[in-house]
């Protein structure tokens, strides 16, 4: 390192002497730098984010993943064995339902095709980390007491996020046809959650909002003049010591579940 | 996933000189059918329940009318399609509660097909969010109108009604 003592530092004025240190405190000639030894003060290197454009291929792909989730789902409830007794007519319902996202998931795909995309042909990853999993253990957990009151609520939470996700979807994608084709789409699931609904919460007291002897809100079939994108809460599972039970909300897929080009099924 | 930077497309735009004779479509259906609903609550042949739920979904359309009519503003028809209207009266002063329903939800299918068909009309997407959000929730209606006359799952979930063909708007 040069050598500088104060006393010429000292006599050396303002700019110069900002000059000289910041050249003594630089690279050294002859010295090659280690990326395993770093110097106080010296941040690591970030690698730079790669930037990725949510076009109408991510959306789409987004949704036929919500389909394949909704499926996943269908076949979990389906394989539970308990749409029996008073809850026999529910098989047909379900086994509906799964066979509509079928046909859901296909007529996206096209779409994704169309676009230039490539189909996406699994469940949403995130989703099924985030709610689909942890749902399913609350339901299936051996101390449940109403698992088919249980998989109806899941059921029609996923119902509602689907129909969500094709409307937010409606401003994002660039043709009108694309948006027509997915609110095609999007008004099934509307009609899947709102048979759903009053299955839940039967009769015309479960068509508009109303609230339990508690004042806790019942689902309803329509619960709004418009279309909400709001999350949809969901409460499962057996009740645990500490009183609660599990609960999630449940959302529209957002920047961190689009299914970019890069996400495949695993 | 790494983290990465991600652009989103411009969501909102106003609706278009285009757009206006097909918002107004729009909003002659709605208020078509908020007639008929008024009508049908007129008519005193529903119990206090179907009351109820009649006059929900008669202020839903409303509201649809409303809103529609906010986003094109001075642009705004008066009046109601008088089509719409005139196709389903007769239904509305009946007493047999099926042939009601079912003509009911006639005509909120229909309102989704139509709406349907619009949105493929639409260039500003202010004008699109609305009529999506509008159709989510009548489909809605539809698919409760079939769950509480006891029809069946077909007739809850398939909409097998035809647009409303409207001059040079979607014909």
């Amino acid at each position: 390192m040069n050598r500088m003592n104060r006393r010429r530092m000292l006599g050396m004025s303002g700019a110069g002497a900002l000059a000289a240190f910041l050249a003594a405190c630089g690279k050294q000639a002859g010295v090659t730098e280690s990326a395993n030894i770093r110097a106080l003060g010296v941040p690591a290197e970030i690698p730079g984010l790669s930037t990725e454009e949510v076009n109408d291929v991510v959306l789409l792909r987004t949704a036929a993943s919500l389909e394949f989730t909704a499926i996943d789902a269908y076949e979990a409830a389906l394989n539970l064995g308990v749409f029996t007794g008073s809850a026999a007519a529910l098989r047909a319902v379900a086994t509906r339902m799964r066979d509509d996202h079928r046909g859901h998931a296909d007529a996206v795909n096209g779409l994704v095709v169309a676009a230039g995309g490539k189909a996406f042909e699994c469940a949403n990853p995130r989703f099924n980390e985030v709610y689909l999993a942890p749902a399913l253990a609350a339901i299936t957990a051996a101390d449940n007491a109403d698992v088919p009151g249980d998989v109806l609520a899941l059921a029609h939470g996923l119902e509602t996020v689907a129909a969500q996700t094709y409307q937010s979807v409606v401003g994002l994608l660039t043709t009108p046809a694309l948006r027509r084709a997915a609110m095609t789409i999007g008004q099934d699931e509307s009609r899947h959650a709102a048979v759903l609904a009053q299955a839940i919460n039967p009769g015309a007291a479960g068509v508009g909002p109303s609230v339990d002897a508690d004042g806790r809100p019942l689902v309803a079939a329509v619960p709004s003049a418009f279309g909400e994108l709001t999350a949809t809460p969901l409460t499962l599972g057996p009740v645990r010591a500490d009183g609660s039970r599990f609960q999630v909300s449940l959302e529209t897929p957002s920047l961190n579940s689009f299914i970019y080009p890069n996400v495949t099924c695993a | 996933m790494a983290l990465s930077t991600r652009t989103l497309p411009a969501s909102n735009t106003r609706p278009t000189l285009a757009d206006e004779p097909v918002i107004a479509a729009a909003v002659l259906a709605e208020r078509a059918v908020t007639d008929l609903y008024d009508t049908l609550l007129d008519n005193g042949a529903l119990s206090n329940d179907l009351r109820q739920v009649g006059a929900l979904f008669r202020d839903h359309h409303r509201a649809a009318a409303d809103v529609l009519t906010a986003l094109i503003g001075t642009a705004a028809p008066r009046g109601r399609n008088d089509f719409v209207y005139d196709s389903y009266a007769a239904a509305m002063g009946g007493t047999n509660m099926s042939a009601i329903s079912a003509a009911l939800r006639g005509v909120e299918n229909t309102l989704v097909a139509t709406h349907l068909s619009l949105l493929e009309k639409l260039e500003g997407t202010m004008g699109a969010n609305k009529i999506a959000a509008i159709l989510t929730v009548e489909a809605r209606q539809a698919a409760v109108l079939a769950t509480l006359d006891g029809a069946s799952l077909d007739a809850a979930l398939v909409n097998d009604a035809a647009a409303l063909t409207i001059d040079g708007v979607n014909s």
